[in-house]
């Protein structure tokens, strides 16, 4: 179950956003208890897939391709440099350059892939080589998962958070349901200190009055009345999304 | 192709169509052999051998059959001082950049990476006016 992890083309051609995986994000945000972006969410799930995996198989290691070794035809390789891509070895001849000889070529197949790829094997030139070539297996660790598939699974979460029912400030997202009711009247609050100050308050500098519920988690309740006044005409942030400043639009 | 051209911007990939070269009959190899160093056009005086070679890149490990002038590039001549130098005209030193890229397609922003000279604007504005230049068009 766990090897093709690590299988770039896995991550490309077969994974989606199922069920289980908007499943899985939920549960996320209910453990986590937070606003997170759509990267740090990524890394989470992909952290949490490699333990389970690791769990359920002492097999989950993939032979990385390194270019001083030899491989049979048959050999199955993991290519670190091709964003974790794994292809079969389909064949093997005598390499041709003068600058290096003897060496070998090997020819990958990868799937989906119309023709094999050719590389070098047998090559007793590392110092040309611009890569390590001393790891022979990747293990399935969240860090290498976060290499092979953070990209794509962060995109397909981004797409998933932006369409789907869950608020967003500042790049963070959380879902409407998990967000703290901030009421009118504790809106009304903010609006009233903001008048009397007659300057623009912090996120922090305001909770202080607007009388908020006090056992809520402190990020999922400034969240919360970023996301609130950012919906309310009244106001309008006149810092920026990470250090957010409230104004009022008839103070301007 | 005009169209292509007009329409690329900054970010519009570009590579050598060695194609257009033939087309035109003009002799790649005769340019292929202007852009070597001193020293390879030395040690391959007037003749090429006429046979492939597996150039190995350096950052992937990957191998393509390339002829001997264009190893001879690839493997030695782009890592000179003086491939791209002050002194190289611009479209020389885009053509250069992208045989020193094994011409895997390249932006006008990747090549001022590369090159250094002029902008990414200038590149662009260079490539797709007043016709092609050295078969570098927008890859389709």
């Amino acid at each position: 179950m766990s090897v093709h992890l690590l299988d770039r083309s896995y991550w490309e051609n077969e994974w989606s956003l199922t069920d289980d995986v908007k499943e899985a994000i939920l549960d996320l945000f209910l453990e986590i208890n937070r606003p997170m972006t759509p990267y740090y969410l990524a890394k989470q799930y992909l952290a949490r897939l490699a333990e389970t995996a690791q769990a359920e198989s002492a097999a989950v290691a993939q032979d990385v391709y390194n270019p001083l070794q030899a491989y049979p035809v048959g050999a199955r390789l993991l290519f670190p440099q091709l964003k974790g891509l794994v292809g079969e070895v389909v064949a093997v001849r005598e390499g041709h350059n003068p600058r290096y000889e003897p060496f070998k070529v090997i020819a990958v197949q990868f799937p989906n892939a119309d023709e094999p790829r050719e590389f070098v094997a047998e090559f007793n030139h590392p110092a040309l080589l611009n890569f390590d070539t001393t790891a022979n297996v990747a293990e399935l660790t969240p860090d290498t998962l976060l290499e092979v598939a953070g990209d794509i699974v962060e995109a397909a979460f981004a797409r998933y958070l932006q369409e789907g029912d869950f608020a967003e400030f500042g790049g963070r997202y959380l879902p409407e349901g998990m967000l703290v009711d901030v009421n009118l009247g504790n809106r009304n609050i903010a609006e009233a200190m903001i008048d009397i100050m007659g300057h623009p308050l912090v996120t922090a500098e305001l909770m202080k009055e607007m009388e908020l519920p006090k056992e809520t988690n402190k990020e999922v309740l400034t969240f919360s009345v970023n996301v609130a006044l950012s919906r309310d005409e009244r106001f309008y942030n006149a810092g920026d999304e990470k250090s957010p400043t409230w104004h009022l639009h008839r103070l301007k | 192709m005009r169209l292509a051209l007009l329409r690329s911007t900054v970010d519009t990939l570009f590579q050598i169509d060695f194609s257009w070269f033939e087309k035109r009959n003009i002799s790649l190899d005769v340019l292929l052999h202007e852009q070597l160093c001193d020293q390879c056009a030395r040690e391959f005086g007037d003749t090429i051998p006429d046979e492939t070679l597996d150039y190995v890149d350096p950052n992937t490990g990957e191998v393509f059959q390339v002829d001997p002038v264009r190893e001879a590039i690839l493997s030695h001549c782009q890592w000179r001082p003086d491939y791209i130098s002050n002194d190289t005209p611009l479209a020389v030193a885009i053509f250069r950049a992208l045989l020193a890229n094994n011409n895997r397609p390249m932006t006008p922003k990747e090549l001022y990476q590369r090159i250094r000279r002029g902008s990414p604007e200038t590149i662009l504005h260079l490539l797709t006016r007043g016709g092609v230049k050295y078969g570098i068009q927008p890859v389709r």
